[in-house]
């Protein structure tokens, strides 16, 4: 029976889901819900299925498999990188490592006007407004959302690599 | 073996104008060029890439005296300007290191698509464009302000008001842009002098802020009873 409520939970799921819940509503422990996991890939690699779970630290999600991927090209939703362009994906760069960010400092440090860009990519999904700044104005701040670490494969911020240890805002002196 | 020669010729004539010696820089340059001009580089790329360097040294002293040398150089503007040169170059960095993280992103989520996940709704509900201000009304307000609009309706005209042959701000700002070319320095006052209509004068306006906004010309104002003087932006 849990074997079904894990997979009808993925596959119903609004994201991945964390361990935690299947512990508590399964009552059993981290290493048993891992081992059930674990046995409904080798059941779903045995009957020659389509998906399969990725097991992560804290969470798990169901996904198809990669080799299946070309296989898939007309049926998959499209790609959120469609129409992304380049100076969006440096936006999407400079949030992801200075968030929370107001569009101003944005723009400082691509040297042109964000506006587009930062549009673009809250449609996508791959940013979110994350509360204003208490100075006059109280411009927003952006940060990256939940979507973004999926689509990146990151469990969280953390694990975005280090571009250089000396690397941040130069900002002018007063 | 003359290329190597060169380049102690060069080095001694930077240290030479580095001490401040009074020789004559533009003779000694102009020798060493000629003497170069016949030599094949492509012998050693080392020596080519040290004798570019070495030669903007020297071009860059010559420059600068060529400058006026009466006045003496503030160093504290020395400092700041080598601090803005700073400034410009670590923004350059840090905007190209941004560029290649951007496409390394595109490429990890590109990757990461090859394996599909189950439909989950938080990857639609944001499709649509959020407003930057979401406002809540209930019953009551929204009541308020339907009245209000229905109240103001009725004292609408027709819609003639709305009808009109408005001027094109992109024409306005070409024409701006061409007397601003011919003047250099006017004011707003004596641009809208030829307009004919009022509608005309506020397109002006508007065009006036957009090439302000690009950066095209400059305005300014030094009271409101003032007139708005406009010129062109070098910088």
């Amino acid at each position: 029976m849990n074997k079904k409520i894990i997979t009808a939970t993925l596959l119903i799921s609004d994201g991945p889901v964390e361990h935690n819940y299947f512990i508590e509503l399964l009552d059993i422990s981290h290493n048993d819900l891992v081992e059930l996991l674990q046995e409904i890939n080798e059941d779903m690699i045995k009957i020659e299925l389509g998906f399969e779970i990725i097991i992560d630290k804290n969470k798990s999600d169901i996904r198809t498999i990669n080799e299946l991927s070309t296989y898939l090209s007309d049926v998959k939703p499209p790609s959120i990188l469609k129409g992304l362009s380049t100076p969006a994906l440096e936006t999407l760069a400079i949030i992801a490592y200075e968030q929370p960010i107001t569009k101003l400092k944005i723009s400082e440090i691509r040297g042109v006007e964000s506006e587009s860009s930062i549009k673009t990519l809250e449609a996508r999904g791959l940013i979110d407004k994350g509360g204003q700044l208490d100075v006059p104005g109280n411009p927003i701040l952006y940060i990256t959302t939940n979507l973004f670490l999926e689509k990146t494969d990151l469990e969280s911020l953390k694990e975005l690599p280090t571009i250089g240890e000396f690397f941040s805002s130069p900002n002018e002196e007063e | 073996m003359e290329v190597v020669k060169i380049i102690d010729n060069l080095k001694d004539l930077l240290i030479k104008y580095t001490s401040n010696s009074e020789s004559l820089l533009k003779e000694d340059l102009n020798l060493i060029f000629n003497r170069i001009e016949n030599i094949d580089f492509k012998e050693d790329i080392d020596n080519y890439a040290e004798f570019i360097l070495l030669g903007a040294s020297l071009f860059e002293i010559k420059a600068k005296r060529l400058l006026p040398q009466e006045e003496e150089i503030d160093w504290l503007d020395e400092v700041e300007l080598m601090k803005d040169k700073d400034l410009a170059f670590a923004r350059l960095l840090q905007f190209k290191a941004f560029s290649e993280v951007g496409i390394a992103l595109a490429s990890r989520i590109k990757n990461n698509e090859n394996s599909i996940p189950a439909f989950k709704y938080y990857q639609t509900k944001d499709l649509l464009i959020k407003p930057d201000i979401e406002y809540e009304i209930d019953l009551e307000q929204f009541e308020i302000i339907s009245n209000e609009v229905f109240l103001r309706y009725k004292t609408f005209k027709g819609f003639e008001h709305i009808d009109k042959d408005l001027p094109d701000i992109q024409e306005s700002i070409d024409e701006l842009l061409k007397v601003i070319d011919k003047r250099l320095n006017t004011s707003f006052e004596e641009l809208v002098l030829g307009v004919k209509t009022t509608e005309e004068a506020v397109a002006f306006f508007l065009a006036l802020l957009e090439t302000i906004k690009w950066g095209f010309i400059k305005a300014e104002q030094d009271n409101i009873d003032k007139e708005i003087n406009i010129e062109k932006n070098y910088e």
